[in-house]
């Protein structure tokens, strides 16, 4: 009989699945065999539901496999610690950006976008200081306005169905506030150089996973 | 002859009776108009009377969407300094007094068109005022309906494109059937030299009219105009009744409210007969439709062009309705 235990963490050798509810055993167990991690299902469980659950798990399309991924973005963390930002902007990005980040293509492809919106006299000054900012498009998008046109594109879209975010103008503009601010802090000035490595290594992870998909 | 003056009298009076003025013979009063997307109350008259109506023509700088950093903004020729104008209600029988006035600031010659007018040019040929001129006209209303009217002063394509048209309601003697909530809705296109979203200011593309493809297509005069703090409220129970109009200048409209199927559709502005069960109505450019259905389900309820990718360009509007579930009707089972 399963006992309900509490869920193990989720780490290396984890199979995002429910049998690492069956006990904390299986938690201490990350980077722990395929093999065993079976063994102890099909021991605790009745072998036929053990059978179904092994079955299962070679199913599963995340087995093995990196994250699906429309752009190199995607591969990137869908987080970023925003304590370090001023107020207005936290409440942003706890009370706009990750709800309505879900109806744009995902958190994670907005945080890890190569686009940087600056206005004149920064630009000048990042093309001063920062002139690789300019080098590749595909790595850092430096424009006057792309993120007000990203945001712009949304608020052209109101709910049909009632189920997603109404974007007000007075929250348009707070988000957009937001995205410019969170560009100019992560992707340039000091951390220009750490922004660049990161995409780059998106970029790289990008055409290792389209390749494994052609080959596939 | 002693005293002529009874006997002269009682001339004038047979005369007068057989050749009744309108302000003799009928009750007058001024039409009551109200801007989109508010309406009139209902006609609730038995005879017909005399309408004054005054209208202005005037050229005003106005938003046509809200922007992230700055509005968008345009130079719109209006009636009354609204797009679209003035919501005109009158009765099968009226007859309508209507005064137009081009305030000497204006920079061209303006008239009117009313559909619901019979004779040339609907009232166009009788109204066409330079700045500073007042014309005033009568015209009968011979046939109930939903009508648009708008300037047709030369270039009338410009005029139209502009901003110049409202609707004007001729209701059928007994009235239209009791409505709860009554919103005037009217779509129309905007051509502009800037793309879609300019901030600032932007000015008429005759070129892009011409090739029919609109940079904005919206409700009541903008952008977002029946969005957040305009959305229309109505609450569960209430029967609603959308007087929506089309003013083109160029395209067909394909009006839907998302989550609600018309009860009644007058359609193309018709009142003598309606169809029921329908859920998108075609409304010409040029045209009307009077749409009727009961709110039955509390929520936002989408009022979209179905030539869907125009909501992108400002075809939509919200109406909420407030009240109690009915999950009978509509729920979430898992």
């Amino acid at each position: 009989m399963m006992t309900k235990r509490r869920p193990a963490r989720r780490g290396k050798g984890c199979f995002g699945c429910r049998c690492l509810e069956l006990g904390p055993a299986m938690g201490r167990w990350r980077g722990g065999s395929f093999i065993a991690y079976i063994s102890v299902i099909m021991g605790r469980l009745k072998i036929p539901y053990g059978i179904a659950l092994f079955v299962m798990i070679l199913a599963a399309p995340s087995f093995g496999r990196e994250p699906k991924a429309g752009l190199p973005e995607d591969l990137g963390p869908a987080e970023i610690d925003v304590s370090s930002y001023p107020r207005e902007y936290r409440e942003t990005y706890r009370r706009i950006f990750l709800p309505v980040a879900r109806f744009m293509g995902g958190p994670a492809r907005l945080l890890n976008s190569p686009l940087i919106e600056l206005d004149p006299g920064l630009e000048e000054a990042q093309r001063a200081r920062r002139p690789e900012l300019f080098s590749d498009p595909r790595v850092a998008l430096v424009s006057r306005d792309g993120w007000r046109r990203r945001v712009d594109e949304f608020r052209r879209r109101p709910p049909c169905c009632g189920a997603c975010p109404v974007l007000s103008l007075k929250d348009a503009q707070a988000l957009w506030r937001f995205l410019v601010y969170d560009s100019i802090a992560r992707k340039t000035g000091p951390r220009a150089g750490a922004w660049l490595r990161h995409r780059r290594a998106l970029l790289e992870r990008f055409e290792v996973v389209m390749e494994k998909e052609r080959i596939r | 002859m002693k005293n002529p003056a009874p006997l002269l009298a009682a001339a004038v009076l047979a005369a007068l009776s057989a050749f009744p003025p309108p302000c003799l013979s009928e009750d007058v009063e001024t039409a009551k108009l109200t801007f989109a997307p508010k309406v009139p109350p209902p006609v609730n008259r038995k005879k017909p009377a005399t309408v004054k109506v005054a209208l202005e023509t005037n050229e005003v700088e106005g938003m046509l969407m809200p922007g992230l950093g700055e509005n968008t903004r345009y130079q719109f020729w209006t009636f009354n300094g609204r797009v679209p104008g003035p919501f005109i209600r009158a009765r099968e029988g009226d007859t309508l007094e209507l005064t137009l006035t081009n305030p000497k600031t204006s920079a061209m010659p303006h008239n009117i068109d009313l559909h619901a007018v019979t004779g040339p040019g609907g009232g166009a040929a009788v109204t066409l005022a330079a700045p500073g001129e007042t014309k005033v006209a009568r015209f009968k209303m011979l046939n109930s309906g939903l009508y648009v009217y708008h300037c047709a002063a030369p270039p009338v394509t410009d005029h139209i494109a502009n901003g110049m048209y409202g609707l004007i309601l001729v209701e059928p003697p007994g009235g239209l059937p009791p409505a709860d909530r009554e919103f005037y809705v009217m779509q129309s296109e905007f051509y502009t030299k800037e793309e879609f979203g300019h901030e600032g200011l932007v000015t008429y593309s005759h070129d892009k009219a011409l090739e029919e493809e609109p940079t904005y297509v919206v409700f009541n005069g903008r952008f977002g105009s029946l969005m957040e703090e305009g959305s229309l409220k109505a609450k569960v129970g209430e029967d609603v009744r959308v007087y929506f109009g089309n003013a083109g200048p160029n395209k067909i409209s394909s009006f839907h409210v998302i989550g609600a199927i018309f009860d009644r559709v007058y359609r193309e502005g018709g009142v003598r007969e309606a169809d029921g069960g329908i859920q998108t109505t075609l409304v010409p450019a040029g045209g009307s439709a009077i749409v009727d259905f009961k709110l039955k389900v509390p929520g936002n309820y989408t009022l979209v062009d179905h030539a869907i990718f125009r909501l992108e360009k400002g075809a939509v509007g919200l109406l909420t309705a407030e009240g109690p579930e009915a999950p009978e009707i509509y729920k979430a089972v898992k």
